[in-house]
């Protein structure tokens, strides 16, 4: 059933009713946003996609406190931001957890002989995953969820004026360490 | 302004952070004439595009079987709650019985007046009920 000319009001009614195409709707059209932010904090696949259900399950079950102060989109953000955050204390997951598909290596010969065939793509997300959750949210909400200040700013509760300078920090600590490793590297990403 | 543009307005100049629309004229004349901090707006916009495309997740997942299950299996329609249904019935049948044995209500408990009028009360509030609870059984299945 199509329903992508439903309001959001009527979406919601149709979330409070337990209607089976509104939550089918509801769950096509935020998923994949979730799951990316669930996928670049945790950096496991599975856990991501148990987390996305956890969320927009969460998000059916409590349409009712939604009280319109935002779009729907960013407050279903928000559940998925604490949700993440819950996960990543409870299980007191590093930060810094590698992508498994690639060793660890600790010197710079070694990681360009590592990555020397593999695509530059894993190894971006290699030093992606080297960065704090809070600075990885950030960076996935801006740049891949390409969502405004205003958004991310109702998400994390923080300042538009605090997220830009943690945005800018965030994308600094990134560019630090794909240049500390490389510095050709870095232009290689740039001029890609 | 002569002076050249820090880092970080690099930065929030080439992603439009700015909201004080006098700093941004301030910035787009300067850039109009300094090579140097063109070239470094420029170099900005190329990352972020190259983090976004390198970052991008390509794949696509679908949870939403997973979540309809979850609540066909949480939410039965149901009708009417058996249990709700038979204390019910037995406390108002206890009742009505009760006011059939000779002097007992006189003993027992304080005149009600109207004995009667009030059980038919108690029963037409409690068929009110069923016709509700049809209802919503109904707009649940559709």
């Amino acid at each position: 059933m199509n329903l992508s000319f439903l309001e959001e009001t009527d979406l919601i009614k149709g979330l409070q009713n337990k209607s089976h195409s509104a939550i089918n709707y509801f769950v096509q059209l935020h998923q994949q946003f979730v799951f990316v932010l669930c996928v670049k904090m945790t950096n496991q696949r599975e856990v991501a996609e148990e987390i996305t259900q956890d969320v927009l399950i969460k998000c059916i079950k409590n349409i009712n406190s939604f009280e319109g102060k935002s779009k729907l989109k960013t407050w279903v953000y928000s559940i998925a931001h604490h949700e993440v955050l819950n996960y990543l204390r409870k299980n007191k997951i590093p930060t810094t957890e590698l992508t498994k598909s690639i060793p660890v290596v600790d010197n710079e010969k070694n990681i360009l002989d590592t990555f020397a065939d593999k695509d530059m793509k894993l190894l971006i997300e290699h030093f992606f995953n080297q960065l704090p959750a809070d600075q990885k949210e950030l960076l996935t909400l801006f740049y891949l969820n390409e969502l405004s200040l205003k958004e991310i700013e109702t998400i994390t509760a923080l300042s538009a004026a605090n997220i830009r300078v943690k945005l800018f920090r965030a994308r600094e600590n990134f560019k630090n360490l794909l240049s500390e490793k490389d510095v050709t590297l870095l232009n290689q990403i740039r001029y890609e | 302004m002569n002076k050249h543009l820090t880092d970080i307005e690099i930065f929030e100049f080439s992603h439009q952070l700015l909201d004080d629309a006098a700093q941004l004229v301030a910035f787009n004349d300067h850039l109009t004439t300094c090579k140097a901090c063109q070239l470094k707006v420029n170099e900005e916009r190329l990352f972020s595009k190259a983090i976004q495309s390198n970052l991008a997740v390509s794949e696509k997942i679908n949870v939403s079987e997973k979540v309809l299950s979850h609540f066909q299996t949480e939410i039965k329609p149901v009708f009417i709650d058996l249990k709700w249904t038979i204390y019910t019935s037995i406390i108002v049948a206890v009742i009505y019985m009760l006011g059939t044995i000779p002097n007992f209500i006189d003993v027992a408990f304080p005149k009600i007046e109207n004995l009667n009028i009030f059980i038919s009360a108690v029963f037409l509030i409690l068929m009110v009920d069923v016709v509700v609870k049809y209802l919503r059984f109904k707009k649940m299945v559709h």
